[in-house]
Order: structure tokens, then C-alpha cells, then sequence
């Protein structure tokens, strides 16, 4: 009886601390009853066990093919059973907001008598127990074979002590079988009634591998494990079949229809040290996309031509001590452009037309490629090793169509790639979207302190959270990773065309995991005295639903496994993110997202026709400096549209205010049935606040309607802060309309802002340009694109001796191909114009637009950066 | 601009010649025969190679007439001047860096400027050595012999950026451009009219020209007719004739009028100044001989005519009251006029406006020597033909091709200095200015510079 009533206390307190947990902790305990119990099939050792309940996570049965897994449910299939599953879970946790939980909370607590009993099968291996360094342990037998650490001794001397879980050790059995929860008194094992006293004993019995049944008395509170409870013994595995997953591989048939690169083009990897005599005619040749193997067909023509490459490469290093870097050769009439990257005694060279890439594109490219692969595999060679062919094979044929401007090519790929910087492309958000998005990240990451909401588990956790970052339909919303992890993740996002690549919506759930290389942690800091991380394994966990895709970045801390083992995903971690991203959901911030993709954003745009058609009176009206001698004062200029800047300064504050924190706690944590009601209300309206914004700023930028915007700003700020808010949500919803080129009318046609500190660029969104779409404006865009490559690409060059270039600017005659017959047709002139900035802060920053008025591009810039 | 030239035959793949600039390390012989060996693979594969870079280098191929491969080695531009300390840093990962680095600028400058100089090399070994010759050779060693009488001029290609820092020279600008460089005075007009023609007319030919310091000042009519190329390497031929040699007779092959016909080209040395003076040419036939024009022709032609000739030898391009007319803030330019295959070029004589702004002139002067001004004009060339302009040559292919975007300005502003280069009818500019230039009044002083130059028609 002493002895229940002791248990009984223990319980009480692992439950009173479980209850001190917050929110967070019931959302996801919630989440977590929902996905059922979860079981974290390790591959690790031979040790295995199968779970007597639950049902499993579908993906749990994939294999993990070299180190990576990549799931992907069918929507079609999956649409019926996932779905709802999803809605489950969005409504679920939304009634259950801070209120509900603690009132529900003390009922269990009450009910603490109410034992259950739970049976988990484990397989053991009672020889791994004995071996290596255990061996010290092999008097606790019960920390050895199952993982068990019981750490009350005083009752050591005690009859009929029972066991209880008071430690999971990290990687044991009893853990990973996810079923063994602290708290929890081992009854029986093998229906052998087991005690403090006689289970060392009993397990020095046990001497083969075998499977375990244990019989645990739990004193959970969660309703669903008790239904459970008897014994069902349907396995998993089948289940798992039923749900038709299917594993990510190459759709050969889907991306040949897509399209392939027009003209020769391939990807090779070869090896300079060869023995000659013995060497067979294909020996050098490590690997090879598209292969010419297979077909026992003539080979292609490049790889005919390898030679070159071989060669180039061994001479340039061995007599010039220098590498090749890149080849151009004329085969069939047609350029083709080959890059190559040395490593040691092997060579990686892309090949493509020059109709499809041009020559900084494929130096671009093979950069990309090169740490894409390093990334992935942690050395060129390493990934270049047979077991990889398939999946390398699928990795090139997205990053030759990806990263290629052939028209055929770009039509067919989702807008997002078109801009070659390599940089990741963000959408600026309203602040208080902003904010929520951040938020979510936040609590995603600090998921990893509290591991113990599920049931009571106080085991520490594999991994630690670095940092996570999340894309919505390739645009990055929101990122904590520092701009290398995340230039890492969008570059395999990127190239396996995970960002944006498919038209219809994802209804099922997308998973990745991986263990990756990071790419700064091959470069050792010069400097000493900067902070160096600890060694360990890295992890990617991408987790795509619908159209956003959220990446974590998890790191395995310790050597735990041996580095040819690749843990299977962690359920928990697998769990959490879903639920960030039905979270971000739940309180239709996608709504919100789609709407702001929607709707134009500042700066506005001006459509290239406008000018074109105007030309006539536009040239009389506002001649650009010409041979006059002088130019016409540009200084003057600048000074009336001062108060301008003057404007977007104060409505960049108010943006800030107005995420105020209660709106920002409302919908970051959401949960509940009114919150999401309200929002839901407001955004019909606001959307068509914005439109009618739209239309009152149409494009001639009105300096009345800037003032009284102003005005009523003013008012609000001397009011408390709800008032603020109301005033806020009638009239601050409307940006200030800010032009970002000098002169009377707005000129600008395209721009991109890119931040080199954050690894992020801005650009106008396909809505912005489809509000001012024309063949014009098309064309222009495009040559944008094209050349502000260029300027990048010079701006780049970083030669501390010697000269660098800070701005360069070209100016186009353009001409539309309609009229390019005629001789006295419209024309219009455009810049394109490139700034890097180097302090305060580095930034790049190239916008394209009309010249009619003159523009200092530090002006510019330094508007945009209010603007962003 | 080039670093090596090596010229080998395509079938055999002996070598002809291999210049290399002084100073840097000589190929080795397996080196040349390497890159041979690519270029014939390839072309047995059926591709043709035609350029490679390389952390330190640029290759070009090119094969004339089945017969002769040109490949020709130049920096990589974006070679650091020194080799920089490596701290700290394995192996493999600085030279991951380097390669990353050295892929920034040299990927945006087309290689088509150098396949120019290839084709001015080639062009020069047939002026001198004739294109039966050099093509349809029977003996190698006889072919080896001749074109030893080209080393000069394949070095003057090789040299042209360290030439002027060696005797302050002006800079040529022909092998860039493939234009003729012309000097401009108001004494042009006057010596074409009323002597020059008539001295070539005496001296039997349609062809001659006044060269003052390499520039051309001016020209017969039917001299115009040649087309750039063939103007650009007369010029340089005469240039690279000592300021010592008064008079010559050599023949020459034009490339593309009369490859396989020689002419001969007689130069007379009217005044001597330490750059080459003044000298007149014409292109005539076995008669008269040298002896006799000089005899009889030179005295009567150009001798009432010495002052005036005298008052040629500017130290500038352009007369000085044009120079005036020059914005303050400007370095140097070069004017292209592609229809007529001229260009012109200037530089600011260092503390020529020191009177202005004296205390400005202290500061930077020292730094805008002439031979870095040439470098970076240089530069700036080739950042902007075949970027954004495109190269009169091609210019045929790309009017066909429907591209209605045509560069018609563009402008770099870099640590020490700002360029803009401005297109207007035929004109290309390139101009050079000190960085205290306001950016946004490049625009209009390119466009001044353009309209005083235009103004009196001086090209």
C-alpha cells in the first residue's frame, strides 16, 4: 500500500509538472494524440521492436536511400485520407487555446489512480549489452539491454520494489520504441513478474536476440491511450502499405515532356590518374549524365570529347600550376560552353549551349553544383560514387533545366527561377505577417527545450534546432538560419525543384531528410578568436504542405552514431514542423500571403508601354540631357522629392507599431475559433482596401492624398494605443505611395534589391509585373534580368589591390519588334543600372528604368532600403 | 593585352613562331604541344575549341585557312597582381576560393577581343610574308626564316601596355579596335590638298599618307579605302620603324585587298623627333625607286611646306584649342567612328589644367599616370564592346537578329576613376574621368566631348 501510494506521488509530480507547461506543450500534446504514438524505427543497431498500438507515420516504412529520405505522398491517392486528417488537426488545436487546456488539465489529475497498462514488444540483443565499454555496466543490465536507468537505490535493499522508468538512456531501446514513458513501472517482461530485486537476474537469462514483451503499468492521462490499450497486435508496416506512399524518383517520362536543353549538353566526372596500360576505353569516365552507356548507342558527342577536358585540366595544372575554369567550343554550328571544377586528380565539367546559359551563368552554374554536391554528400567524391548515380542523375537534370535561360526552357518553369542571382528570393511582408511567420519559426525552434511535453519523457534530445527557414511557393517568408545554412538549403530546394516547380497544389505531405555537409563549416575561420562551433551531424528536415515548404536545419550533437549511420527522422521533429506549418494555417496566414502576392506592392511599377506610346510628346514635354551642354538640374530635383523620402520614413514606423502585440499574440497563437473568425472577417476588407488604394494611386503619385494619409497618422499617434490601432486599421492599411525614381512621374520598370549580408534579393512579384505586362515591358524584364547577371558578376569581383567597380549603368534604345520595320517607329531608352554599396552595410542593389529624368542611384537605393 | 603568341601548323602541328612578352616565364615546348593537341582532337572530333580560361589565363584558338592555328595566351583579367598570402586555409579550399574569384569578371568579357588580336597577328605575318607563303609554305625552315622579320611587329602586339611606361609613348589603339589611329590638326587639310596628292601622284600611285608619332594625319582618298585592319597595321608597321631610319622600302602583302600580290611600301622620314616624327608613304609600284623620290620629289614636294609640317608635331591628338573646349574633369578618351574604321584617342597631359584647380591636380595627378589611364581605358573597352555595344564586325549578323535592344550608353564608376562610353550615329566614345566627377554628369559631358569633336568634322 506504502508502495502505491508512492507511486501514486510520483505520478502527481511528473503530471504537476507536465502541467506547468505552456501552450505550446498542449498543442503539441494534442498534435501528437492525433498522429497516434510514434514510433522512431532505428536502423542503428539490431536491436528492433515493434509497437503493439498505434498506428504509424506513413513514411515511417520508406527506406533511407543513401542517407537521404525523400517522401512524398500521392495527392491524388492520398487526398481522401490525408485530407481530413489535416482539417482535424487545424481545427483541432485551435479549440484548444490556453483556457480550455487548464481547465481540462486538473481532471486527469484527480483521476491519477486510474493505472493503465500498456505492452511494448522490443527486440534486444542481450550479447550488445555485454560487448565493448558496456561491459562495466553489465551489472545494470536493465541500463544495458533496454535502456531503463532506475534511479531510486535507496529501496535497493526493499522487497517487491518496484521498477520504475526514471531515466531513458539516450539511443536505448526503450526510447526509441517511443512507448516507454517516464513515470511508467515495468510490470512484466515476458509475462514474468519483474521487481527491483530479480531483473538483473532475469535479464542475465535472457542470451539470444529476441523480442521482448514488456508490460508497463502507466499512469497516463490521455484518454486515446487507453482506448488503445488492449492489445492490438496489427503491424504497422501495414498500414503504412495502405496508405500508397511513394517515394520522390525521377520522373523521366515528367521532365522529358517539361523539357530538355536544346542543343548538346551534359555532366561529367573524370578522372586524370589513370593507369594507361590497363585502362579500358570508358575507365575515366566516373560518372556521366545523360548516359551513354546504357544504350550501347554512339556515345554523345561531348563525351566523345572528353579528352579535351582531360587534358586542359592536367596540363593547366601541372605546367601553369593553374586550373581551367571554363571552355567554349564550337560542335555542330552551335556554342557550347563546358565549366569545370578541379578536384585534386578529377575534374566535374557541365557542359551546355550557349543558347541556353550564357558564359557567367554556367560559371554560376558549376559553382552551384559544386556546393550543392558538397553539401549533399560532403566531398565531390564522395557523391560521385555509384550508389549516388540514380539520385545524381535526377539532381542534374533539375539543375540544368533550372538554372537555364532558354526560352523554350523558362516558359515552362515557374517564374521564381528566371532571376540567375545566386541568391535566395524573399517577399517582403507586411510587418505583421512578418512578424507572425517569425514567430512561428521561433516557437519551432525552441521546441527542442521542451521535449518532455510528450507524455513524460525527461530524456535529452538528439538533436538541437540550428535555425529554420520557410518558403511559400519559392518565395523565402521568413529565415533564422545565418545566409550560408540558408543559401545551402535553397540551393538543394532550388535544384531538386522542390521550390515552386509543380503547378497544382501539394494536398499531401512532403518530407525530407538528410544529413548534410554545411558548406561554412568547411572553411576554418582565419581568425581565432571568433566562436567555433562544436563538431557534429547535421540534418536537413524539410517538411513541405501544400505550397509552403519549411526547412530546419537540426544538428546531432556528440557522436552518437557512427558516421556511416544515417538516423531515420525523429517523429518529434518530424511532428513539430508539421505542426508550425498547420499552425501558420490554422490562422490562414496563407491567405494572407496569397493575398499579398495578389496585390501590387511598393515600389509600383510602370508599365514600358505607357512611354512607348507617349513618346511623341513625351520627348518634347521632358528632353533627357542632350547636347544642351548642360545638364538639366538633377540637384533640384532631388531636393523637391526630399519630403517624399521624408514620408516613407515615418510610414516605415508605423508599419512598425502597428503590429501591435496583442494583434501579433492573437495570431501567432490563434487558436482560437473568434481569433481566426475575426481574421477571417477582416480580410475580404482590407483586400479591398488595397484594391481601391490600387486604383487611387493608379500611377501619377498625388501629393494631396500623401499629405492627408499623413495627417490622420499624426492625429493617431497622440491617441492610446487602441485608438491607434482603429485609426491604424482604417487608414494606415494603405503604404504611403512611394515613388522611387526622381522626377514627376514614376520610370521605374523592373528592380532588384539584393542584401549579400542576409543572402536574400527582392524583386517586384509576378503580380506586380502582371499588372504591368506587355510584350514592352516583357522584353524589357527580360534583358533586366540578363544583364543585371552581368553587372553582378563584375560587381563581385573583390580585388583588394587593385580597382573594383561601385556602379555600372548601361542604357538601352529599345524598340518594339512590331515596329521594327518602320523606320520612324516609338522607341524608348532605359537604364540599366547596377550599384554595390559597401557601407554602412554591403548591398547590392540594380533597377531598370525609363530616362526621362536622371537618377543618382545612392538616392535610390537608399529610398529602397525604407522601402524594404 | 597578350601574353604569348604561338603560331603552329594545323596539319603537322609544328611550331612556327612563339613570341612571349618580356618578362613573363616562356611556355615549354610540351605545354604548346598539349594545347595543340586539343585543338587538332577536337577538331577530328568534329568541334572546334575555341577558347579556355583559366585562373590565370585566357586561350584562344583560331585556325586560318586549314593551314595555321593561332593560339594566343593573355591574363585572366581577374588575376590578382600578386600572389596572395594563404592563411590559415587547407589546401583545397583556397584554391576553391581562387576559383570562385577568378570567375567574376573574366565570364562577362567575350572572347572576341581577343580573337581580334589573333586576327591582327595573322593579318600582320601576311603583310609582311604574304598569304601564298605563309599558307601554301614547301620548306618549314624557309617559312621559320621569314617570319622572323615579323618578331617586331608580333611584339609591338605583345608589348603595347608596357610601351608606354618604357619611353612614354603614345598609345596605339588600332590593335583594339581595328581601327586606324589619327591624329587631328588644323594643317590636315591643307597638306593633303595641295601636297600630298600630288606627291603620290608623282611617285605613281593613288595611295599615300602623312603618319605623325603613328597617327595617321591624313590620307589619299583611295588610302581610305583600305579597310581597318589594313590601315591600323600599316600605321603600326610605320610606327615601329626607329625614329634613326629616314627612308624605306619594304614590300607588303595587303590581307585582304592583295594577299598574295606585294606592293611596295616606301616611307620617308620628313622630320625626326624622338617618337618617329613625320613621315609620308605611299604604296606604289616597281617604279620609282627610292632613290629617286627621294631624290627628286621630297625636296620640291614638302620642303616650302617644313613649317608647317613642324607645327604637326603636337605632343597631343587633337589641336589645342579643341583640348580646350574639353571638359576639366576628363582623363583621357577615345573616340571610334566605325563607319570610317578611325579612332582618336587623348589623354590629359598630367598637370595640363593645373592653373584650375592647382590643389586638386597635387592629389591626383600623381596617380593618373598615362600608362595607367591606357590600362584602364583599355579595360573599359572590352567591359563595354561585346556587352553592351556591339563589335562592328558582327554588327551585320546582329541587325539580322531580332534583338531590339541596342546599348546606346554606358557608364562604370570604379575606386579611382569613372568611365562612360556613349553611341551616337557611328561615333563610339569611351571616355576616362577622375572621380570627382558627379555621375550623373558623365552623361552630359560625354555628350559635349562628342559634339566638340564632331563639331568640325575633325575625323
Amino acid at each position: 500500500m506504502a508502495d502505491a501510494s508512492a507511486q501514486q506521488n510520483r505520478a502527481f509530480l511528473y503530471t504537476q509538472m507536465q502541467r506547468n507547461r505552456g501552450l505550446k506543450a498542449a498543442r503539441q500534446f494534442a498534435l501528437e494524440e492525433y498522429e497516434g504514438s510514434d514510433n522512431s524505427d532505428d536502423s542503428y543497431s539490431d536491436s528492433e521492436y515493434t509497437t503493439s498500438s498505434g498506428d504509424s507515420n506513413p513514411w515511417e516504412g520508406e527506406d533511407l536511400n543513401a542517407g537521404e529520405l525523400l517522401y512524398e505522398d500521392e495527392p491524388e491517392v492520398d487526398s481522401d485520407k490525408e485530407v481530413p486528417k489535416l482539417n482535424e488537426h487545424r481545427e483541432d488545436p485551435s479549440d484548444e487555446n490556453v483556457k480550455t487546456y487548464k481547465n481540462a488539465r486538473p481532471k486527469p489529475l484527480t483521476a491519477t489512480g486510474t493505472s493503465s497498462l500498456k505492452v511494448v514488444e522490443v527486440r534486444v540483443n542481450a550479447a550488445l549489452s555485454y560487448s565493448g565499454r558496456q561491459i562495466s555496466l553489465s551489472h545494470n543490465l536493465l541500463a544495458s539491454m533496454l535502456g531503463i536507468v532506475m534511479v531510486d537505490t535507496s529501496g535497493k535493499g526493499k522487497k517487491n520494489e518496484k521498477v520504475v522508468v526514471d531515466l531513458l538512456i539516450p539511443g536505448g531501446v526503450a526510447l526509441r520504441s517511443g512507448q516507454i514513458n517516464l513515470g511508467d513501472v515495468l510490470i512484466a517482461i515476458n509475462d514474468v513478474c519483474v521487481t527491483a530485486r530479480n531483473i538483473e537476474k532475469f535479464l542475465k537469462s535472457i542470451i539470444r536476440p529476441m523480442v521482448l514483451k514488456i508490460t508497463l503499468q502507466t499512469f497516463s492521462d490521455k484518454p486515446m491511450l487507453q482506448n488503445k490499450l488492449p492489445f492490438q497486435s496489427k503491424p504497422p508496416s501495414v498500414t503504412a502499405r495502405e496508405c500508397e506512399v511513394k517515394v520522390l524518383n525521377p520522373h523521366p517520362g515528367r521532365l522529358k515532356q517539361l523539357y530538355s536543353l536544346p542543343g548538346p549538353h551534359g555532366v561529367f566526372f573524370l578522372t586524370l590518374n589513370l593507369r594507361s596500360e590497363t585502362a579500358s576505353e570508358d575507365d575515366d569516365l566516373l560518372y556521366s549524365y545523360p548516359h551513354s552507356g546504357l544504350l550501347h548507342e554512339t556515345p554523345s558527342k561531348l563525351s566523345q570529347l572528353r579528352g579535351i577536358f582531360v587534358t586542359l585540366a592536367d596540363v593547366m595544372k601541372q605546367m601553369q600550376s593553374s586550373e581551367v575554369l571554363s571552355t567554349t567550343l564550337i560542335i555542330n554550328g552551335q556554342l557550347v560552353h563546358c565549366a569545370y571544377h578541379q578536384v585534386k586528380t578529377e575534374v566535374f565539367v557541365i557542359c551546355v549551349p550557349d543558347v541556353a546559359y550564357s558564359l557567367p551563368q554556367v560559371h554560376k552554374t558549376v559553382s552551384a553544383a559544386v556546393r550543392l554536391l558538397n553539401i549533399m554528400y560532403g566531398s565531390l567524391l564522395s557523391a560521385f560514387q555509384p550508389e549516388n548515380k540514380h539520385r545524381l542523375d535526377q539532381i542534374f537534370q533539375h539543375l540544368l533545366l533550372v538554372n537555364s535561360s532558354a526560352v523554350e526552357v523558362t516558359k515552362k518553369l515557374p517564374a521564381s527561377t528566371s532571376y540567375k542571382i545566386p541568391s535566395v528570393r524573399k517577399l517582403k511582408l507586411p510587418t505583421d505577417l512578418q512578424g507572425n511567420v517569425d514567430a512561428a519559426l521561433a516557437e519551432l525552434e525552441a521546441s527542442d527545450f521542451d521535449d518532455g511535453t510528450k507524455a513524460v519523457n525527461f530524456t535529452r534530445r538528439l538533436y538541437t534546432v540550428r535555425g529554420s527557414c520557410i518558403f511559400y511557393d519559392g518565395y523565402l517568408l521568413a529565415n533564422h538560419l545565418p545566409e550560408e545554412d540558408l543559401y545551402d538549403v535553397f540551393l538543394y530546394c532550388y535544384n531538386s525543384g522542390l521550390l515552386g516547380i509543380r503547378e497544382k497544389e501539394r494536398s499531401g505531405l512532403l518530407l525530407n531528410w538528410r544529413e548534410v555537409f554545411c558548406w561554412k563549416n568547411r572553411f576554418e575561420s582565419a581568425e581565432k578568436n571568433i566562436y567555433k562551433e562544436p563538431s557534429g551531424r547535421y540534418f536537413w528536415l524539410i517538411i513541405g504542405l501544400k505550397r509552403s515548404i519549411l526547412c530546419v536545419l537540426l544538428k546531432l550533437n556528440g557522436n552518437l552514431f557512427p558516421s556511416s549511420h544515417t538516423p531515420r527522422p525523429d517523429s518529434n521533429y518530424v511532428n513539430y514542423a508539421k505542426a508550425a506549418l498547420m499552425n501558420l494555417d490554422s490562422c490562414n496566414f496563407y491567405d494572407y500571403v496569397q493575398q499579398r502576392l495578389s496585390t501590387i506592392s511598393t515600389p509600383y511599377l510602370v508599365p514600358a508601354g505607357d512611354y512607348l506610346s507617349k513618346q511623341s510628346s513625351f520627348f518634347k514635354s521632358n528632353k533627357p540631357p542632350s547636347g544642351q551642354g548642360s545638364t538639366p538640374g538633377k540637384g533640384f530635383k532631388l531636393n523637391f522629392n526630399s519630403p517624399l523620402k521624408l514620408k516613407s520614413a515615418t510610414s516605415d514606423s508605423d508599419d512598425g507599431r502597428r503590429a501591435s502585440p496583442s494583434r501579433l499574440s492573437q495570431s501567432s497563437a490563434g487558436k482560437s475559433p473568434v481569433a481566426s473568425n475575426a481574421v477571417e472577417a477582416q480580410t475580404p476588407k482590407s483586400s479591398v482596401k488595397r484594391l481601391f488604394r490600387e486604383k487611387s494611386f493608379s500611377s501619377q503619385g498625388s501629393s494631396e492624398s500623401m499629405g492627408s494619409g499623413k495627417t490622420t497618422k499624426r492625429k493617431g499617434t497622440n491617441l492610446g494605443m487602441e485608438n491607434v490601432q482603429n485609426a491604424l486599421t482604417t487608414v494606415g492599411d494603405e503604404h504611403c505611395y512611394t515613388q522611387l525614381t526622381a522626377g514627376n512621374e514614376n520610370s521605374l520598370f523592373c528592380y532588384l534589391d539584393l542584401d549579400p549580408l542576409r543572402g536574400v534579393f527582392i524583386t517586384p512579384t509576378e503580380f506586380d509585373l502582371s499588372a504591368v505586362d506587355s510584350e514592352s515591358h516583357q522584353a524589357i524584364v527580360t534583358s533586366f534580368k540578363k544583364y543585371a547577371l552581368i553587372l553582378h558578376q563584375r560587381m563581385s569581383r573583390k580585388n583588394p589591390n587593385g580597382d573594383y567597380c561601385i556602379e555600372e549603368g548601361i542604357l538601352f534604345k529599345f524598340q518594339s519588334s512590331k515596329h521594327q520595320q518602320k523606320k520612324n517607329s516609338p522607341y524608348l531608352q532605359y537604364w540599366i543600372v547596377g550599384r554595390a554599396m559597401r557601407s554602412p552595410v554591403e548591398k547590392e542593389f540594380y533597377v531598370c528604368f525609363h530616362n526621362s529624368a536622371p537618377q543618382t542611384m545612392v538616392e535610390l537605393a537608399f529610398k529602397s532600403g525604407f522601402e524594404f | 593585352m597578350a601574353e604569348h603568341v604561338i603560331c603552329i601548323t594545323a596539319n603537322a602541328g609544328l611550331p612556327l613562331l612563339t613570341r612571349s612578352k618580356p618578362g613573363c616565364p616562356p611556355m615549354t615546348f610540351p605545354f604548346i604541344g598539349s594545347l595543340y593537341g586539343v585543338h587538332m582532337f577536337g577538331s577530328n572530333q568534329g568541334a572546334s575549341l575555341q577558347s579556355t580560361v583559366t585562373v590565370h589565363h585566357r586561350v584562344v584558338w583560331k585556325t586560318y585557312h586549314e593551314s595555321i592555328v593561332l593560339i594566343v595566351v593573355a591574363p585572366n583579367e581577374d588575376r590578382k597582381s600578386k600572389n596572395q598570402p594563404v592563411t590559415n586555409r587547407r589546401e583545397s579550399d583556397s584554391a576553391l576560393e581562387l576559383q570562385q574569384s577568378s570567375r567574376n569578371l573574366t565570364s562577362t568579357v567575350p572572347d572576341d577581343h581577343l580573337f581580334r588580336l589573333a586576327d591582327n597577328i595573322f593579318n600582320a605575318l601576311v603583310m609582311l610574308i604574304g598569304i601564298d607563303d605563309l599558307v601554301k609554305f614547301r620548306s618549314i625552315d624557309h617559312l621559320k626564316k621569314a617570319l622572323k622579320s615579323s618578331y617586331h611587329i608580333i611584339d609591338s602586339f605583345l608589348e603595347s601596355d608596357t610601351v608606354m611606361k618604357k619611353n612614354e609613348n603614345c598609345p596605339l589603339f588600332g590593335d583594339l579596335t581595328q581601327c586606324v589611329d589619327v591624329a587631328v590638326n588644323t594643317e590636315a587639310k591643307f597638306l593633303e590638298k595641295e601636297h600630298l596628292q600630288e606627291f603620290a601622284k608623282a611617285a605613281g600611285s593613288k595611295y599615300g599618307c602623312l603618319v605623325v608619332d603613328g597617327r595617321l594625319l591624313c590620307a589619299t582618298e583611295s588610302w581610305w579605302l583600305l579597310d581597318g585592319q589594313e590601315l591600323a597595321l600599316l600605321s603600326r608597321l610605320i610606327s615601329l620603324f626607329p625614329p634613326s631610319v629616314t627612308a624605306s622600302d619594304i614590300p607588303v602583302f595587303l590581307p585582304n585587298v592583295s594577299p598574295a600580290i606585294p606592293h611596295r611600301l616606301v616611307m620617308l622620314t620628313l622630320i625626326v623627333r624622338p617618337r618617329g616624327g613625320v613621315r609620308v608613304c605611299v604604296l606604289c609600284g616597281p617604279e620609282p625607286s627610292l632613290m629617286e623620290i627621294k631624290e627628286r620629289f621630297v625636296q620640291s614636294f614638302w620642303g616650302p611646306v617644313t613649317n608647317n609640317l613642324q607645327r604637326c608635331c603636337t605632343p597631343t591628338s587633337i589641336p589645342d584649342a579643341t583640348a580646350s573646349l574639353l571638359p576639366s574633369d576628363l582623363l583621357a578618351f577615345l573616340l571610334v567612328d566605325i563607319e570610317i574604321n578611325r579612332c582618336l584617342s587623348y589623354f590629359t597631359p598630367p598637370g595640363g589644367k593645373e592653373i584650375v584647380n592647382r590643389r586638386k591636380q597635387q592629389k591626383s595627378t600623381s596617380d593618373y599616370e598615362p600608362s595607367w589611364l591606357y590600362d584602364k581605358l583599355v579595360e573599359f573597352y572590352k567591359c563595354v564592346v561585346g556587352t553592351s555595344f556591339p563589335f562592328p564586325e558582327n554588327e551585320d549578323d546582329t541587325s539580322h537578329d531580332s534583338t531590339p535592344h541596342a546599348g546606346i550608353a554606358h557608364y562604370r564608376c570604379l575606386r579611382r576613376h569613372k568611365c562612360f562610353a556613349l553611341v551616337k550615329s557611328q561615333y563610339q566614345l569611351f571616355a576616362l574621368y577622375s572621380k570627382e566627377t558627379p555621375t550623373y554628369a558623365m552623361q552630359g559631358l560625354t555628350e559635349r566631348i562628342l559634339k566638340v569633336l564632331s563639331k568640325d568634322d575633325l575625323l
